[in-house]
């Protein structure tokens, strides 16, 4: 065990270093995301304060909802953003190949070679602070259960998150050229910029139990409001952990079996 | 003319190999759009506003923004970056034609084709559902011109955002800010009529609403004067194109191949 942490200490120095090889890149790619999810945040905030709320869900009560997407997709996508969407180019320029003679389990190998990737620190600072923002403005209390519930519905939608890049990533193997599954993801999680009750039941019911996006955002920030609102009770937030370890779980087993099933590119 | 065709079917062709991102991408595009109609629809039902406009003004203003937004699509930073960090810029800057007059033609190619097979349709359908109305002949001209001065804009802002690559050698991040400021001082995400007053003032020093917004006001024929809006945009672009020749005569002096 304590090798494996030394080693992931290493791989994780290695991969910080990287990102700091350019530091004034780095600097000015911090503040053009700030820039860019600030933007976001900004006109959210600006549509639904015009016309006073949306759908019985108030500015504040929808930004706390996009601050939940925002720094759950910077956990997940810090560890799972390159190891996936760079499989494709990894398999056909044959570094796949090379990952594959490594001692380790070849799934945590990419993780670790090519996740950790620190520009998504960017994400995660803005999200906190417009998530403490509009949790002081809605007046929830930072009492202790409030904190975990919090801590632990974050650390849920990041598997998820991550559960999502790795199951996109699975349709890598066998696109090798272009992998348009992640554009469809990136496109679906527009959903979750506000409360999904605003579209019809099947749709919500797709975005519970279909493709549970919904426990990303949706769900924990009704349990933490205690609002009704949607077909489902405000209380199913609390599996969201439950249903991030199972969309993780499922996503790994899959990506798995699809390795068994590899046929190299040939480079 | 025929060497420029050339650079436009090159991207248009770039793009038609890959079907099945052809396919999901007419997905991902019809979702979206009839997404926003329907977050606008919810928004719009609220009583609190009283707002004049009605749906059919918003999904007009969604359906012309998605189509100017894809027609001006433009990753010139992302293309410079990636021909100075693989070194085939050498090559770029022997051939008869400039560098710039290469990436715009290239960049036509693939916006065509992603109007054409991705955008278009779902489009189409908006229109029809909703009854939207064209705008009348001058209007329409009007509109198409000031369109075509707005993708300018967008590509001289990318363009010398780009050209940072000379001196940083990367620029992954200048899509972020192009997209941040498209958002908030270019009024793609929401309309400007519902952006509080001094926000919307900050934006008229700007020239990020001349690239989609203004001309969508003309489409509407809701721009109060269409002649001023285009003034406006030639004016900035005549300031970004001397902006531009600042930041080149700069860059040349600073290229390094790195091997390639």
């Amino acid at each position: 065990m304590k090798k494996k942490l030394l080693l992931y200490g290493t791989f994780l120095r290695l991969r910080i270093l990287m990102n700091f090889q350019y530091p004034t890149s780095y600097w000015l790619g911090f503040v053009g995301q700030i820039i860019s999810y600030g933007a976001t945040f900004c006109t959210i905030f600006i549509a639904v304060s015009s016309f006073g709320s949306l759908n019985g869900w108030t500015a504040d009560e929808v930004l706390l909802l996009y601050a939940f997407e925002l720094i759950s997709y910077a956990i997940g996508a810090f560890f799972c953003f390159h190891p996936s969407t760079g499989l494709a180019n990894n398999i056909r320029s044959g570094a796949f190949d090379a990952s594959l003679t490594k001692p380790m389990n070849p799934f945590l190998f990419q993780i670790l070679n090519y996740g950790q990737d620190a520009a998504y620190f960017s994400h995660f600072t803005l999200s906190l602070c417009v998530m403490i923002f509009a949790l002081v403005r809605i007046g929830i209390t930072p009492a202790l259960g409030n904190i975990v519930a919090i801590i632990l519905f974050i650390l849920g939608a990041s598997a998820i998150q991550g559960g999502f890049l790795v199951l996109c990533s699975v349709f890598s193997f066998k696109m090798v050229n272009e992998n348009p599954i992640f554009t469809l993801f990136f496109e679906s999680k527009n959903f979750l910029k506000y409360p999904i009750s605003i579209y019809g039941s099947g749709l919500q019911v797709l975005l519970t139990f279909v493709l549970p996006l919904g426990f990303i955002n949706f769900y924990p920030s009704q349990c933490l409001l205690s609002k009704e609102s949607g077909v489902f009770h405000y209380q199913l937030g609390i599996i969201t952990p439950l249903v991030g370890v199972a969309v993780f779980v499922v996503a790994y087993l899959l990506w798995m079996w699809r390795l068994r099933h590899y046929n190299s590119s040939g480079s | 003319m025929k060497t420029l065709l050339e650079f436009v079917k090159a991207g248009f062709k770039q793009r038609i190999i890959y079907r099945s991102s052809t396919l999901w991408g007419l997905v991902a595009s019809t979702l979206t759009l009839f997404l926003q109609i329907r977050l606008w629809q919810v928004l719009l039902s609220s009583a609190i506003l009283q707002d004049d406009r009605t749906l059919t003004d918003m999904v007009a203003f969604l359906v012309i923004n998605a189509l100017l937004a894809s027609l001006t699509r433009c990753d010139a930073a992302g293309t410079l970056a990636s021909l100075i960090g693989d070194g085939s810029i050498s090559c770029s800057l022997t051939r008869p034609i400039s560098l710039k007059k290469q990436v715009v033609c290239e960049q036509i190619g693939v916006n065509l084709h992603f109007v054409l097979f991705t955008v278009l349709l779902p489009a189409a359908v908006a229109i029809v559902i909703y009854g939207i109305q064209l705008p009348d002949v001058s209007y329409g001209l009007l509109f198409a011109f000031s369109a075509l001065l707005g993708a300018v804009i967008l590509f001289e802002i990318q363009y010398i955002l780009g050209m940072v690559a000379f001196f940083l050698t990367t620029v992954w991040f200048a899509s972020f800010y192009v997209s941040g400021f498209m958002k908030l001082f270019g009024a793609t995400a929401i309309p400007l009529w519902y952006y509080p007053d001094w926000l919307a003032n900050v934006c008229y020093c700007l020239p990020f609403r001349y690239i989609t917004y203004e001309p969508i006001l003309i489409f509407l024929e809701d721009a109060p004067n269409p002649l001023q809006t285009i003034g406006i945009q030639l004016l900035w672009i005549g300031a970004l194109l001397f902006l531009e020749q600042l930041v080149w005569r700069r860059a040349e002096r600073k290229l390094v191949v790195q091997g390639g």
